[in-house]
């Protein structure tokens, strides 16, 4: 088969990566992939990854190989670290922008500079949304040569004046819970007590919260 | 909108800002007032006469957001889809406008004219805090008034404002995406008061609890396609969307308190100080258990010593034993030929020398002083920071610390403290909860009868039935999180300032809650007295005795006339405990018997009044259920500790 005139390898990359985004959303059906895929040449697409070895359709389902896996776990990681960096690090506000930028920068971000990224940014274990970032070989070894810019509150003393940066819920609900009680990013918090529970200020509000919670609110100390 | 047209005034605003204290206020009617959230579960209603019209005022469960997750703030939002025609003051913290903004802008959203009242006005400028209400009016388009509630400052200007509730100008603008649902959404939702661009918000923001009211009231074919955009939109933000609509409110709200709030430093920075210092003493994990440890036992010397004995001592033996029962007697001697007659008042299962000794003697003292040591505990807003010290403990069980609010209540009256397990979010910690408080949590009446009854005996004994209750409330709490299905809630709780009690509010609500003990234990203790009467003379509380005798005498080692106490138990778990506490008193309970008869009718079937709220609030089944393990159950920890008190003497006395 003729490889498509317009087909380059980023497109290839966009594609595992949307597969794998259907996937956590437990889909696998070509047309769902057609329905949300923003790459124009899809057809050409899969079948140039089906013959690469990247992923298989059958019976109007698509999956990715091993190989097409690791290629796509790695997209999405970049993307999403470079989402961290763009709205925590670097504040910006625009959510298209940093999208439009983060799509790009998944496709000549280095495996070196990605890990480098995500050590600075103490590892992070979801995007902004929520959305889980695929591990690297630096989170495992969790080389924290540098201080993490934004860690989780548990780690920070008690004492300590920090800026929330994203929330990483465990639960469904506890997102909204949280903002209710206005533990939102970019608040200011101070950190009282670390135990029997934390305790923590916001403003002129106290608010008493299990340990477990405070490890999945990052911030950046100020 | 003018007031003529005005049916009624709704009290909405964040848990802890003062609703109660300005639906009392307004209305002058009394509901219970406290620092710390959640003390409203119920809405009460009252009336109050504003520009010469009577309106009726109704005070809610706070709520963070109008999207409810827990019971209570479901409770609002209800009351708010139906509150056609009626106008809303969002009572806000004056020292927190943040909150109290997002807020109002979700009620300014829902269409329905509004009033915002920043309470607590001195607490924020004693922290160099002001806000500029004109323009804060200004950019919402509806009147705000600072007040006072508990000082009725700024409550005649509030009355004055609500003449011109109207619905806010200020709309928070969402990301496009949402936007565009929600412009396609809005069509489809019912028309009324409460505005369709809120409805649709809430409905795509996957608000479960909206979905039945919806359902009532649209056609099948709306809904399906309502669940078309929501999933639409779904896919776009998945779980997050509740919080980016938050967030969007959150943002317009910093924006705004920013423009209107201006900081000082507070002018009395040193007197903070100190209250500041003992403000984090209280939750400390070190300085925070003496704390916790001294407020027992002042609690204790207050009740189990100055109530529980002295004062006990004084009515009962002075006031009852040598005046009132005396005169009654003698009175009925010689007025009331029938002898019959003569005992329903005087007997030993009389009116003036059982029902009224009982009630007005032996527990209303205990109960009273009770009431103001637990008042104190209340207003000082220590209970909430309790909650911190306690959470590791109540993980074990399933709960977080939010369930030593319910659980200390039930300290009072197990029955109000199982309506009050609605500020806890899931089923299971509810449930869990519920059953302890039927199980081992002593009420007011019946925890004072057992610590005069152990006044009688060594401090051991008293350790004794506190271990042995806490350590069945753990064991039970355990493993009752282990069978139980379901989640625990999340452990996020406000602390408000440590405030000093005030008088005022104090003596108000020790008097209304010794009036409600009048009103429901009196007549009950009369109730009870009167079948003990009637079984007594038909012969039938031998019958009972015998029948009861190979538990209460057989298994639990006690004399057979105690299980009168125990059948009357049923009726209200202390008038069960003070005719042990009579008993023993006269002798006729030894030091083992006293402590077991103490154990069993702590861990005893719940009292009629609260088993039928339990019914009301999770259904016979569960009550049933509930009732069908306690009641075999203390009676076998009751025999147990016969058993080890038998074989292993100890100085009880």
């Amino acid at each position: 088969m003729m490889l498509h005139p317009d087909l380059a390898d980023q497109d290839i990359e966009e594609v595992a990566e949307e597969i794998w985004i259907l996937g956590e959303q437990g889909l696998d059906r070509v047309e769902e992939l057609r329905a949300s895929s923003e790459v124009g040449v899809l057809d050409a697409a899969l079948s140039e990854m089906e013959r690469r070895g990247l992923a298989r359709v059958a019976a109007g389902r698509v999956t990715l190989t091993n190989e097409g896996r690791e290629l796509a776990r790695r997209q999405v990681r970049r993307h999403r670290l470079a989402e961290v960096l763009f709205t925590t690090v670097l504040e910006v506000r625009d959510e298209s922008a940093v999208d439009r930028t983060a799509c790009v920068m998944e496709h000549v971000l280095g495996a070196g500079l990605a890990d480098a990224i995500c050590s600075f940014l103490g590892h992070p274990k979801a995007c902004p949304h929520g959305k889980p970032i695929p591990a690297g070989p630096c989170c495992r070894e969790l080389s924290q040569t540098i201080e993490p810019l934004v860690q989780p509150l548990d780690r920070l003393p008690a004492g300590t004046e920090s800026r929330i940066v994203y929330i990483v819920p465990r639960e469904r609900e506890r997102l909204s819970r949280l903002t209710n009680m206005g533990i939102v990013p970019g608040a200011r918090i101070r950190v009282q007590q670390k135990m029997p529970a934390f305790v923590l200020a916001l403003g002129a509000t106290t608010l008493a919260v299990d340990p477990a919670i405070a490890g999945e609110i990052y911030v950046k100390k100020v | 909108m003018a007031a003529d047209s005005l049916p009624g005034v709704i009290l909405v605003g964040n848990p802890n800002v003062g609703k109660s204290a300005l639906f009392g206020a307004l209305t002058g009617a009394y509901v219970t007032v406290s620092n710390y959230p959640g003390t409203t579960v119920e809405v009460s209603e009252g009336s109050a006469v504003v520009g010469g019209r009577k309106l009726v005022v109704r005070d809610t469960p706070g709520s963070a957001s109008l999207i409810p997750y827990s019971e209570d703030e479901r409770v609002t939002r209800d009351m708010l889809l139906s509150a056609d025609g009626s106008a809303v003051i969002l009572v806000g913290d004056a020292k927190n406008l943040e909150r109290a903004l997002a807020l109002a802008l979700e009620v300014s959203e829902t269409g329905l004219p509004f009033v915002l009242c920043l309470n607590m006005s001195d607490e924020a400028r004693s922290r160099g805090i002001s806000v500029d209400a004109a323009a804060l009016a200004a950019r919402l388009g509806v009147d705000v008034v600072e007040t006072v509630a508990v000082r009725r400052e700024g409550v005649p200007q509030l009355a004055g404002a609500l003449e011109r509730a109207r619905p806010g100008a200020l709309a928070v603008t969402y990301p496009d995406v949402i936007e565009r649902a929600i412009a396609a959404a809005e069509p489809l939702m019912p028309s009324g008061a409460y505005a369709r661009r809120s409805l649709a918000l809430a409905a795509l923001a996957g608000d479960q609890t909206l979905t039945p009211w919806l359902r009532s009231r649209l056609s099948d074919e709306a809904l399906s396609q309502i669940e078309r955009i929501r999933t639409r939109l779904a896919r776009i933000y998945r779980d997050d969307l509740a919080y980016v609509i938050q967030e969007s409110r959150l943002r317009a709200a910093g924006q705004i308190a920013r423009e209107v709030v201006s900081r000082r430093p507070p002018p009395s920075a040193s007197t903070h100080a100190a209250v500041r210092l003992l403000d984090r003493a209280t939750t400390h994990p070190v300085w925070g258990v003496p704390i916790l440890l001294a407020a027992l036992y002042l609690s204790y010397l207050f009740v189990g010593v100055f109530g529980a004995k002295t004062l006990v001592d004084l009515l009962e033996n002075g006031l009852f034993g040598k005046v009132i029962s005396p005169a009654a007697t003698r009175f009925a001697d010689a007025a009331i030929p029938w002898p019959i007659v003569r005992d329903f008042f005087v007997g030993p299962y009389g009116l003036v020398t059982m029902a009224l000794a009982y009630s007005l003697a032996l527990v209303f003292p205990i109960v009273g002083t009770f009431f103001i040591a637990f008042g104190v505990l209340e207003d000082s807003g220590y209970l909430p920071r309790l909650a911190v010290m306690v959470n590791r403990l109540f993980k074990s069980m399933g709960l977080n610390g939010k369930a030593v609010l319910p659980m200390v209540l039930g300290l009072g009256c197990d029955t109000m403290a199982t309506l009050t397990t609605r500020i806890l979010e899931t089923p299971k910690e509810r449930l869990i909860v519920i059953l302890l408080l039927a199980l081992g949590v002593p009420c007011s009446a019946q925890l004072t009868v057992v610590l005069a009854m152990m006044g009688g005996l060594s401090a051991l004994a008293l350790a004794i039935w506190a271990f042995v209750v806490l350590a069945v409330l753990f064991t039970v709490g355990k493993l009752a999180a282990k069978i139980l299905p379901g989640r625990t809630g999340d452990f996020v709780l406000e602390l408000p300032p440590l405030r000093l009690p005030r008088p005022g509010n104090l003596a108000v609500k020790t008097l209304a809650r010794i009036e409600w003990y009048l009103r429901e234990a009196v007549p009950l203790f009369v109730l009870g007295t009167v079948i003990l009467f009637t079984a007594d003379r038909l012969r039938l509380l031998g019958v009972v005795e015998n029948a009861a005798r190979p538990i209460v005498s057989g298994v639990l080692g006690l004399p057979a006339e105690a299980s009168t106490a125990f059948v009357i138990g049923f009726l209200r778990r202390d008038f069960g405990a003070a005719g042990l506490f009579d008993m023993a008193r006269h002798g006729r309970l030894d030091a083992v018997q006293s402590l077991v008869a103490m154990v069993t009718i702590t861990l005893f079937i719940p009292c009629i009044a609260n088993f039928f709220m339990i019914v009301k609030e999770r259904g016979w089944k569960t009550a049933g259920a509930i009732a069908a393990f306690v009641f075999p159950f203390a009676v076998a920890v009751g025999a147990a500790l016969n058993l080890f008190l038998r074989a292993v003497p100890l100085p009880l006395q």
